[in-house]
């Protein structure tokens, strides 16, 4: 009766509480402390000499960080190459592809107002937004996850994105699946233009969040 | 010479374990810690092979995962105690009743030895909680995890029972899991409250190395003076044992557009030597290149991916960028080892359109065609000049044969194989064998020998030659493959064979002739014979059907008993290259029951003489009965081109842009 007790205890030990937002934030940015991330060092002043669009992409579930370069831009897109063939598609601020981080995502698409996509201020939000992400399966169609999102504006603050600081604006969106299962995504916008500096984004159930600096933004007039 | 380290130090283990002592036993098949369970692992379509030596006790036991809420076991183990030596069968189930959550534990129920009246019967009720590294389960059992020998459970008189389950004698248990982090090494302890020989309540602790990628070994021991090791394979067919993540993206795709015609154009030599130094990067051989006109012909092998449309989407990809702008078309050749299968035909434009778009699978299939290819080609820039070489690797095979029409009885066997190759179309190979798991009780030799009804009176427990062959492939016409082969193809027969398969790269079937001539082997030794010989004339189709990687094959003629037989075999074909399939034969003769057959096939490079994407084989029933059968080891030509069939490339073409 006396170990029927312990045990009993010991099962309800085992449960604990909620979170709350700011827990849900630092989760996503800091997702797995025991993945040792190796994160390249980013040399801003030649990336500016250069006249590069450059973004520092990293992916923490396998603690792999990249500097990826713009080299072409296909459909209004701008595709991203980092070294060892690693890469990442951005569409405005939403990722639309990745490469080399894990389990390649094929394709994003969305709706014609998504404002990752057209730079727009965080009170400026639709309330949902409903997103397909395309991952490889058996056969010639891609799986197709869809999933709409909410979204919460945080605080404002400055942050520092590759030795430079930003005044932005947080922004948290809470993603469900069809399948229901639950994602979030953390969006750092510029505090004036609502242009994206920091991101981090679902990409797919194996390879989930991957965070995105943008170092140097792309200028399709320069 | 290559070198096999894994297949040696798989067979040092192996070597060990037969040396291993004392008792203690796994839980047919279920997920555990050490002896007591734990929840499952949470993935649909896992498979687990476990296989636990003790002194006295032994088991395979095999663990299935149909969805993440649902295990199911079976288990084949042998006790052997003062009273001699019991076999039985047994079926388990872990059934999840509640899923863990972030801060919520999950709870499992379980039944082990469903329907058995041995002694490995037992009910189980667990929570469980990961914590980080730490996974911990506490729980209630019945049967083997409150006793050492439970009785009188299961079965009365051969009727099922249940009013036994999770009643009578209970006791606790827990265990805690921790995955260090180094090394692959995974540390568990236990507490159960099983009375044992030298204390009242047992504690055991194990260490758990992966030896290679879902290969683990484990030693335990426990305070009840006991010790024992385990070997588990875990795989999962649904998700890819290749390429999920080597570390590097593929090639970026360039689209051809009408500036870089003005551009200065590179040579055949300059692409070659592009194309060259960035396929290496990412494993992929190239054996053959020509640029003719508008095209570039190129045979493409990767030892490790098995799937034929990444190979050729990441060939394409690294065309984009170094083709010349006039160059409209990508021929990407497959080879297969002896044969130069298909001619993946890729229309440069089409893949233009295609990338980056969220159907570009899709897009890319449609600007893909197949071809048959040619016998003869032009010499290209660089054509693979093959050296001869010698090969060699270990490999377990498993067999459970149904002794009678109800008794399913286990066989495992490390097979060491070597093979001498002159040519890409011909070798000569030799695989010995020793059955280091053996439920048969063996027979004496019949008066007559039989063909396949006399297979326990074959000597076990030695070292035994189980092949000696010589097998060459060549074709006939482009569409039309040959294979003769002649020697000691399986341990009951020896002989010549020769076989003819056709089959159109654009169609889903293929039809193939198999005739054979066989001589029963000896009993005894290496290399005698019986006074028995035999004939077979085999006609088979296969077909691809559907787009789930199902396949059918249908086999008809006269076996190896001189009777008229019908085969059917159903599978599926997994993404990754499992391949898991069913098959049941009829045969003329009245007396003779329907057979009933499968076969799991996994794809282990360490297991393969050739390396790569070779595979393992289990085995359960099939060959057994006496009608029907079929001689094994000559090679039929369809395991070779199977992986070539136009469906199969197709199942795959999701990944072309991985």
């Amino acid at each position: 009766m006396i170990k029927g007790v312990v045990f009993a205890g010991l099962i309800v030990s085992l449960s604990g509480c909620l979170g709350t937002l700011g827990q849900m934030r630092d989760a996503i940015l800091n997702p797995n402390p025991e993945v040792e991330m190796r994160v390249p060092r980013v040399n801003r002043a030649a990336i500016e000499a250069a006249d590069l669009a450059a973004v520092l992409v990293l992916s923490p579930t396998i603690g792999l960080g990249s500097v990826g370069v713009a080299i072409q831009m296909r459909d209004g897109r701008i595709i991203y190459n980092a070294n060892d063939n690693r890469g990442i598609t951005l569409e405005g601020g939403l990722v639309f592809a990745t490469l080399g981080f894990g389990t390649n995502l094929q394709a994003v698409t969305t709706q014609s107002d998504d404002p990752l996509v057209r730079e727009t201020r965080a009170g400026a939000w639709p309330a949902e937004v409903t997103r397909t992400y395309y991952i490889a399966q058996r056969g010639t169609e891609f799986a197709q996850i869809t999933a709409t999102c909410r979204n919460q504006v945080g605080r404002s603050l400055a942050i520092e994105v590759a030795e430079a600081t930003r005044q932005v604006v947080e922004v948290v969106e809470i993603c469900t699946t069809q399948a229901g299962e639950d994602f979030n995504n953390v969006h750092y916008l510029d505090a004036d233009t609502g242009r994206i500096w920091r991101t981090s984004q679902w990409t797919g159930p194996v390879q989930t969040n991957i965070q995105v600096d943008v170092i140097e933004q792309f200028d399709p007039d320069a | 010479m290559s070198h096999k380290p894994h297949g040696i130090a798989l067979s040092l283990v192996l070597s060990s374990l037969l040396a291993a002592g004392a008792a203690a036993e796994g839980i047919g098949g279920l997920s555990q810690a050490i002896d007591t369970p734990r929840a499952a692992s949470g993935v649909a379509d896992s498979f687990v092979i476990h296989f636990d030596f003790r002194d006295d006790y032994r088991a395979l036991s095999f663990g299935l995962q149909p969805s993440d809420w649902l295990e199911i076991g079976i288990s084949f183990p042998t006790y052997d105690d003062d009273a001699g030596s019991s076999s039985g069968n047994e079926l388990s189930f872990g059934l999840r009743l509640l899923k863990e959550g972030t801060y919520t534990p999950g709870l499992t129920v379980g039944i082990v030895g469903f329907g058995s009246d041995d002694r490995g019967s037992g009910e189980y009720v667990l929570a469980s909680k990961t914590f980080g590294a730490f996974s911990a389960s506490v729980g209630l059992g019945w049967g083997r995890y409150a006793l050492a020998v439970p009785e009188d459970r299961g079965t009365d008189d051969g009727v099922i029972r249940t009013d036994h389950l999770f009643e009578g004698d209970a006791a606790p248990f827990a265990n805690i899991v921790w995955d260090t982090g180094v090394a692959g090494l995974v540390a568990a302890a236990e507490y159960s409250g099983i009375e044992g020989a030298e204390a009242d309540e047992t504690f055991a602790a194990s260490l758990s190395y992966e030896l290679l990628d879902g290969l683990t070994v484990t030693g335990l021991v426990n305070n009840q003076g006991n010790a024992g090791l385990r070997l588990q394979f875990a795989a999962n067919p649904a998700q890819s044992l290749a390429q999920e993540n080597i570390g590097r993206g593929p090639h970026p795709y360039v689209p051809n557009t009408p500036a870089r015609a003005s551009q200065l154009q590179p040579t055949a030599a300059q692409v070659l030597a592009l194309l060259n130094e960035r396929a290496e990067k990412e494993d992929i051989r190239i054996s053959r290149f020509a640029m003719e006109g508008d095209t570039i012909d190129v045979t493409a092998s990767s030892a490790k991916d098995v799937v034929f449309a990444r190979t050729a989407g990441r060939i394409a990809r690294i065309l984009s960028a170094i083709a010349p702008a006039n160059i409209t078309t990508f021929r990407v050749t497959q080879n297969t080892g002896a044969f130069d299968s298909n001619v993946a035909v890729l229309d440069r434009a089409g893949l233009d359109r295609a990338v980056g778009a969220p159907n570009a699978a899709e897009l890319a299939w449609d600007a893909t065609s197949f071809e048959a290819s040619p016998r003869n080609r032009p010499e290209g820039l660089i054509a693979d000049r093959f050296e001869p070489r010698f090969t060699y690797g270990i490999a377990p095979s498993f067999r459970a044969d149904f002794i009678t029409s109800d008794t399913l009885e286990l066989t495992g066997t490390l097979n060491a194989n070597a093979r001498y190759t002159f040519s890409p179309q011909t070798f000569a190979a030799a695989s010995v064998g020793y059955r280091f798991l053996n439920q048969w009780t063996q027979q004496d030799p019949p008066a007559e020998p039989q063909p396949r009804s006399d297979f326990t009176s074959y000597a076990p427990d030695i070292v035994y030659l189980q092949s000696l062959s010589v097998r060459h492939r060549f074709r006939i016409t482009p569409e039309l493959y040959s294979r003769v082969s002649a020697g000691l193809f399986e341990r009951a027969y020896g002989g010549v064979s020769g076989e003819v398969i056709w089959r159109d790269p654009e169609q889903n079937f293929a039809l193939g002739l198999e005739a054979t001539y066989v001589q029963k082997r000896a009993y005894q030794g290496w290399f005698g014979f019986e006074d028995a010989d035999a004939s077979t004339l085999i006609g088979s189709l296969y077909a691809n059907v559907g787009t789930n990687g199902n396949f059918v094959i249908l086999d008809a003629g006269q076996h190896l008993a001189d009777d008229f037989a019908v085969g059917l075999t159903i599978g599926r074909n997994y993404r990754n290259g499992w391949r898991i399939a069913a098959s049941t034969t009829w045969s003329e003769e009245k007396t003779a029951p329907l057979k009933f057959g499968a076969e799991v096939s996994i794809p282990l490079s360490w297991t393969s003489v050739e390396g790569g994407v070779g595979a393992t084989n289990l085995f359960v029933g099939g060959q057994s009965g006496d009608f029907g059968s079929r001689v094994s080891g000559t090679g039929l030509l369809y395991d070779e081109l199977r992986a070539s069939d136009k469906r199969r490339i197709e199942d795959g073409f999701g990944e072309f842009w991985n």
